[in-house]
């Protein structure tokens, strides 16, 4: 069933077995979970079913390294952020779970095989085919697939949801369910507990009208994503300051994003058609995209993070730095958001005017393709220090605002490179071509740091680990020290690999639902 | 020796090494053999792309970096080794030699950059002598 808050009478408790806070990927897909079981979920949303830029503006708040604006980096609408998302789905790899001695904090307590099954299981929820993430899996005909040495590198596999807006797919389903109540114009403002903070008593909801209400249920599932889940516990301080779960002062900390730089380009010295796996899309009637990344062994090797790089813009003269930002501002002006580095960016077109008016010239003659930019998209070390935290400013709702204060560090920078490196050497050792690394690339940390891309993939801020000391959740995804409260979110990555997240979101979330069905089904739900 | 006999010496020994320019080039561009300075400049101009950046660039880049290597003797002994017998030229074994050599670098990781271009020390090595030779 689907309700608005302004229907219900201001001032009321509602009740339920579950409340699911959040209604995007994670939480529509554990509300399908309890589709047709004796447990009644409410889900709570912020937004509704249309973009209301009011509601969006809660999201306001500072990002101190500000390349990215959060409140346009997430979005308060039934179906959460897939309302904007790309649709790339691929899983996390088997040593993105494993703790890795020359990168501090990293590692899960669960490993791939425990989260295997649901990966499988959160597939059709993104209108996919059959899971199949490896290149062994699709015949490409007769273009080839390299032969990698895999000491070297690996493919990177992603499958393209439509992509799937969780809020139109699966709303008429969630609209006819009897045990399903969404709740859409509700904000979860904050997190009331028992006087020792073990037990969620009910959560407060307002809306932008100042009408307010509370849910009662016997477990709670925060699913509000990596910035909103950390904000939602920290603003909850009744009886703690330090807010929700927050005992070992972890809730915020770790955050993490997936920067994406302009690696560089590759000028290939076959007929390109050979390379049609990596940069054509459409195979066996479905839509993929095949990359490369360094090899666990490589990563031990290099001592550097997981990495992905994938082909884009076709180039018809040479890679150019200044074509990279000519496209970049292009696309700024057509979606009408002019970004904050567009300077650099200017900079960078007139410093490579002489190769921006060649490739322009080459493109407007339709010349044969002579290769293709490079981007990265590399995993973020965990570091404590970069954290989402409470400003003084306070939203429309009383809420404290958040604060990111963040850095994207040298074992960043390494990764990129020595992943452009290790390609280098493999198109070269199969004499496939030459590779030109992005010159930023190798310049100090902060100067790279400055030319990335990001694409809302917020992390870590409640991660998971087996001891309270160095995690948020336990592997069930249940607040340490809470006997009713759980997160369904990116937060709970320890680790983020390069992979897209909202797979994995999704598939934790599944195996959560299928946690509290167990409790629920034992009559342990919120039993400590 | 007089100097008439040291510039007869100098003429053929540059000739030489044009011809080991040339066999380096057929190796990286993958076209047909160039036959003179003004044909290797082109012939790296086309694998290189021409404006960025320029062979010479990388020759002298290289040779900065790696100023022990700064002799035509030298590159010459390290890219061709023992397949260069007096003053002959077996091309399609040298042609061969190259390509080993620049696939062993890759497989080794052997990776120099040069204005951003990843290329095989072989290849850094072969720039660097055209640069000695010809000034390219």
């Amino acid at each position: 069933m689907l309700s608005r808050f302004e229907d219900i009478p201001s001032g009321s408790q509602v009740e339920a077995d579950i409340c699911v806070i959040g209604a995007g990927p994670a939480g529509i897909a554990m509300a399908k979970e309890f589709l047709g079981t004796d447990t009644n979920v409410l889900v709570i949303e912020s937004g509704g079913l249309e973009f209301n830029k009011e509601i969006q503006d809660l999201y306001r708040g500072l990002n101190q390294r500000g390349d990215f604006k959060l409140h346009k980096s997430r979005y308060r609408i039934f179906g959460g952020t897939s309302y904007v998302w790309g649709g790339w789905c691929a899983p996390l790899d088997e040593s993105d779970f494993q703790t890795k001695s020359w990168v501090p904090n990293s590692g899960w307590p669960i490993g791939l095989s425990d989260i295997m099954p649901f990966y499988v299981r959160a597939q059709p929820l993104f209108e996919l085919g059959r899971y199949r993430y490896d290149v062994a899996d699709w015949d490409f005909g007769e273009s080839e697939v390299l032969s990698l040495d895999g000491a070297k590198l690996r493919h990177r596999f992603w499958q393209l949801s439509p992509p799937t807006e969780f809020g139109v797919v699966y709303r008429e389903e969630l609209s006819q369910a009897p045990n399903v109540r969404v709740l859409l114009h509700a904000n979860a403002t904050e997190i009331v507990t028992d006087p020792e903070t073990s037990t969620v008593r009910e959560i407060t909801l307002q809306d932008l009208h100042g009408r307010q209400a509370s849910v009662s249920a016997a477990a709670y599932v925060i699913a509000c994503g990596g910035i909103e889940t950390a904000r939602l516990m920290l603003a909850s301080q009744r009886h703690n300051p330090s807010g929700i779960g927050n005992g070992h002062d972890l809730v915020g900390r770790f955050f993490m994003e997936h920067p994406h730089p302009d690696a560089g380009g590759v000028a290939f010295s076959v007929e390109p058609e050979r390379l049609k796996p990596y940069y054509e899309r459409n195979w066996d009637s479905e839509k993929i995209i095949v990359g490369w990344g360094p090899s666990s062994i490589a990563q031990e090797r290099l001592k550097i993070l997981n990495c992905s790089i994938v082909l884009h813009d076709s180039i018809y003269y040479e890679p150019s730095e200044g074509m990279d930002s000519l496209v970049k501002l292009s696309r700024a002006i057509d979606s009408g958001e002019w970004p904050d580095d567009a300077g650099a960016h200017i900079w960078r077109v007139l410093r490579d005017l002489d190769g921006v008016l060649r490739e322009t010239y080459m493109r407007a003659k339709e010349g044969p393709v002579r290769g293709f930019g490079l981007i990265a998209r590399t995993e973020s070390a965990p570091n404590p220090d970069n954290r989402v935290s409470l400003s003084h400013e306070r939203d429309e709702l009383g809420m404290p605002r958040v604060e990111l204060d963040w850095k994207v560090g040298e074992l960043e920078r390494t990764t990129v490179e020595q992943t452009v490196n290790l390609l280098a050497q493999e198109f070269g050792r199969m004499e496939i071509g030459r590779v030109l690394i992005n010159q930023l690339l190798l310049e100090d940390s902060d100067a790279w740091s400055r030319n990335l891309s990001w694409f809302g993939h917020h992390m870590g801020t409640t991660r998971m680990s087996d001891n309270p000391r160095t995690g948020v959740v336990d592997k069930d995804c249940k607040v340490h020290g809470m006997a009713n409260l759980y997160v369904a979110s990116s937060s709970v990555f320890p680790t983020c690999g390069y992979a897209n997240p909202t797979l994995t979101i999704v598939a934790l979330a599944i195996r959560l639902s299928d946690h509290l069905k167990s409790l629920a089904g034992r009559g342990l739900l919120g039993a400590a | 020796m007089n100097d008439d006999g040291d510039i007869h010496i100098l003429e053929e020994r540059r000739r030489f090494l044009g011809g080991l320019a040339s066999v380096f080039l057929a190796c990286l561009s993958s076209i047909p053999l160039a036959e003179s300075p003004s044909n290797i400049r082109e012939s790296l101009r086309h694998f290189f792309k021409g404006n960025n950046p320029g062979p010479a660039d990388i020759g002298r880049r290289y040779l900065a970096n790696v100023p022990s290597e700064a002799s035509e003797q030298w590159l010459v002994d390290a890219v061709f080794g023992s397949d260069l017998a007096g003053d002959t030229m077996d091309v399609p074994l040298l042609i061969g030699r190259v390509r080993m050599l620049r696939q062993r670098d890759f497989a080794r990781g052997d990776v120099i950059e040069a204005d951003g271009w990843l290329i095989a020390r072989t290849e850094a090595r072969l720039c660097a002598l055209a640069t000695l030779c010809f000034g390219v």
